[in-house]
């Protein structure tokens, strides 16, 4: 049985700001955590996310039953990693070179970018979700299980367990939630992939991760 | 700036996207605020607004208007101008999507956006009645129109800027009931 109730949200942008609302609509509780003094954006909190509260990063991976890794992928090494130890963390970051700069000076060659973060965050169970849908078709396209057209989110991760707790997770969003393999397979939702940006059905979804 | 003015101050309006603290930034330092929306549908950005008026009262300024700044395209029909911004439109979003790693836009992502999202292409009509209904669930006070779509056909543009002039713009004000 799931009793996942508490999501902690690292980052406060478009990403880490729309995961809230969906989870907050979707009952849970959530904190979040900017990269600064979490009173800069307590205004921002409440009237964009209300119910959410603003707290540190470290408070917010301390609470959590989730932590949604919702920050520049350039900054996933600032993160101390000893924080995370038995941690579920779903890793919503994707590479975007105007933020980040080349990515060869934060992944070695040859390796996902979320194999990188579960290097870096040793002892946490890492899944890869809810990065390939744009931010703002996570807010629009939100459907209860069931509705017609509802949309996909592929998720990809190596713990079994962790991936069912984040399928749930996906679901209560409101996605489908579709297993693509784990963290190695995970090349295929990053960015210049056919799935990336994919806003579709699961049976859509399946065939753009097979192209 | 140059040719000088011949007085007063210009007023500036800093151009937000979904990112909160830039929404509390702008509100800090006593600019009006200027929406960016290319995509999704326009009532997701209500909050944004609100976070602007409330924060620049904890700031101790009086709020300035909030703009609303999307792409469009006016043309003779719905599907007239449908059909003549499709390619243009794919262009641009081929050209911004490669250098981020979208895959090419498809017709259907593009009608979706029409129908549901922060496209305002098709008759004067239809783009004056889209402008107005977002500008009233925002609550906001100007719009501007991104015209063009990158390359669009100079003879299209300049349809496109006469019927925003001289019926769209009319037709919205008379929609929203403001002289």
């Amino acid at each position: 049985m799931n009793t996942d109730t508490v999501v902690g949200i690292l980052g406060a942008g478009k990403l880490g700001v729309t995961i809230a609302q969906l989870a907050l609509a979707a009952g849970y509780t959530v904190y979040i955590a900017g990269s600064g003094d979490p009173v800069d954006i307590e205004l921002s909190t409440k009237i964009i996310t209300p119910g959410a509260v603003a707290v540190t990063a470290e408070s917010a991976v301390k609470r959590a039953d989730i932590v949604m890794l919702a920050l520049p992928l350039g900054r996933f090494g600032d993160l101390g990693s000893e924080l995370f130890h038995g941690k579920l963390v779903i890793d919503g970051m994707n590479h975007w070179r105007e933020v980040d700069g080349p990515l060869e000076a934060i992944i070695a060659d040859g390796t996902t970018t979320s194999e990188a973060v579960q290097r870096h965050l040793v002892g946490a169970h890492v899944i890869k979700a809810l990065n390939h849908m744009g931010y703002h078709h996570l807010r629009d396209e939100a459907k209860p299980a069931g509705a017609s057209g509802r949309k996909a989110i592929a998720v990809a991760g190596d713990d079994e367990p962790s991936v069912q707790r984040v399928n749930q997770f996906v679901n209560r969003l409101g996605f489908d939630p579709l297993y693509i393999g784990g963290l190695r397979d995970s090349h295929v939702l990053e960015s210049g992939q056919p799935a990336f940006g994919a806003n579709v059905p699961l049976i859509q979804l399946q065939k753009l991760i097979k192209k | 700036v140059f040719p000088k003015t011949e007085g007063g101050s210009i007023p500036v309006y800093v151009g937000v996207g979904g990112t909160p603290q830039s929404v509390v930034r702008t509100a800090k330092y006593g600019f009006a605020m200027m929406l960016a929306v290319i995509g999704g549908a326009p009532d997701r950005f209500k909050p944004y607004v609100d976070l602007y008026r409330q924060a620049s009262k904890e700031f101790g300024h009086t709020p300035l208007p909030v703009g609303l700044h999307s792409p469009g395209f006016i043309g003779d029909t719905d599907q007239q101008a449908r059909d003549a911004a499709w390619p243009p439109y794919k262009a641009f979003h081929t050209k911004v999507g490669a250098s981020r790693g979208w895959p090419p836009v498809t017709r259907a992502q593009y009608e979706q956006e029409i129908d549901h999202g922060s496209l305002y292409i098709g008759s004067a009509e239809t783009v004056a009645r889209k402008i107005a209904s977002a500008m009233k669930v925002l609550d906001v006070n100007r719009f501007d129109l991104v015209y063009g779509l990158g390359t669009a056909k100079a003879t299209d543009r300049m349809k496109t800027i006469e019927l925003y002039g001289s019926v769209v713009i009319p037709r919205v004000r008379e929609l929203l009931g403001v002289e």
